[in-house]
């Protein structure tokens, strides 16, 4: 199918949003703590200039072969986002905060179950088998994506773990990306190619450039500095941690 | 085209959206509570009570098992004392962890000591309740009530102490009025 007017302004406006993310993310320096969100952001920038001199063999199978390798990229780079952010938020100090591993791992595999379950079931309308898997496919990520996500701010919530400036921005918008992709997703498995095929797809992307716009200016801006830390306050919580061993363990016996 | 799957496929994802949005929201409040906020929610804790209950196991003397369990139901506060125990303790980690803003990872540290005792206490609590119903409906006494009380109270007491020592020694201008509320 031939792209419209509409598909070549989101594709500009893509193209574009993921340039000036790409370029902050690396010029800011931001790419050190969140490598995995500026791979995520410049792949889809580094697909289109592999792409972009030969738009006139679009249909070729140079162009399917590359877009596969993409869509599996994307996907496994999301979940390395789930995981990236979960490290910053739920591994303050680099080990795992008590009990928030075992809450991730049980919540993450209950959704991968509940994932696989739900795109067994869904049979999408489409007219051939291909159309019916990438479908399936989609519906998978996005469903397991968003379970994750939400996954990780539920436990940071219920640990009472803050979240600081910039990786709060990247969680707020790749979560609004990942539920309206759900959504999108489960109205394409349920009316196929048939209807609102590409009118859902133009939600997604709207929401997914709001969010590329959001990430880029919140990632110019620099996090509030945090005051130093006293050296009588720095001996005081090494001596704490020592004595709540103790504490620990008489209150273990 | 079947129903049943896409009945569950939109309850699923209508509960994932209800859910992200409000964690986001959550997060964000959490984000935003002042100090004095987060000492107005914490409840009031008879401290007596639950010092004299967590000091005689933590720090056994002579007499040691002179405190009976009904005793120390009593000086916990009963049901109500130990729900207002669990409402606080995520206050109680708030506010340690609301020190970060001072004293970048370290105050993580004592949030994070404060967290194991949390999880402690809600273990503790949980067991209580278990004993409790059994014994509505069976009539026999759970043993192991009495033990998992003075846990509750000693893993209560220990964050209690490691917060007002955090405060005490991070912001002395502050220290009086969570020694006064907690």
């Amino acid at each position: 199918m031939k792209p419209n007017a509409v598909d070549n302004l989101f594709w500009a406006l893509g193209l574009l949003g993921g340039v000036v993310l790409t370029a902050v993310l690396l010029l800011k320096g931001r790419w050190r703590k969140f490598p995995a969100f500026t791979a995520l952001a410049a792949l889809p920038v580094l697909v289109t200039l592999i792409l972009l001199p030969r738009g006139s063999s679009r249909h070729t199978d140079w162009y399917a072969d590359i877009y596969r390798v993409y869509y599996t990229l994307d996907f496994l780079l999301q979940i390395a986002l789930v995981f990236e952010l979960a490290r910053v938020v739920l591994r303050p100090t680099g080990t795992w905060v008590r009990d928030a591993r075992r809450q991730f791992i049980l919540s993450g595999s209950a959704g991968v179950l509940l994932a696989v379950m739900l795109t067994y079931m869904v049979v999408p309308p489409a007219p051939d088998r291909a159309e019916v898997l990438e479908m399936r496919a989609n519906l998978f990520t996005s469903l397991l994506v968003c379970e994750l996500v939400i996954t990780v701010s539920l436990a940071s919530n219920r640990l009472g773990l803050g979240w600081r400036n910039h990786v709060m921005a990247i969680g707020q918008g790749f979560t609004a990306w990942a539920v309206v992709a759900t959504v999108v997703d489960s109205v394409h498995s349920y009316f196929g190619t048939t209807r609102l095929y590409d009118a859902a797809d133009y939600v997604e992307f709207s929401v997914y450039l709001g969010a590329m716009a959001y990430w880029t200016v919140q990632l110019w801006r620099e996090e509030p500095a945090r005051q130093p830390i006293s050296p009588e306050l720095r001996k005081f919580i090494i001596a704490l941690h020592e004595r709540v061993q103790y504490d620990l363990g008489e209150a273990e016996r | 085209m079947p129903v049943l799957p896409y009945a569950l496929l939109t309850a699923v994802v209508g509960g994932l959206t209800v859910t992200a949005v409000r964690s986001q929201r959550s997060a964000i409040k959490l984000n935003n509570r002042s100090w004095s906020e987060l000492v107005e929610e914490l409840h009031f804790v008879d401290s007596r009570g639950l010092i004299l209950v967590a000091r005689d196991y933590l720090d056994p003397r002579k007499g040691q098992i002179d405190l009976q369990p009904e005793e120390i139901w009593t000086l916990l506060g009963g049901d109500q004392g130990l729900r207002t125990m669990l409402r606080n303790a995520d206050r109680l980690i708030a506010l340690a962890a609301f020190a970060q803003q001072w004293n970048l990872d370290e105050s993580v540290i004592v949030a994070e000591r404060m967290r194991r005792d949390g999880m402690r206490l809600r273990k503790a609590v949980r067991r209580v309740q278990i004993g409790m119903w059994s014994q509505v409906f069976t009539g026999r006494h759970w043993v192991e009530v009495p033990f998992q009380l003075q846990e509750a109270a000693s893993s209560y007491y220990l964050m209690r102490q490691r917060l007002l020592a955090l405060y005490e020694t991070s912001h002395a201008g502050l220290y009086p009025q969570l020694a006064k509320a907690v």
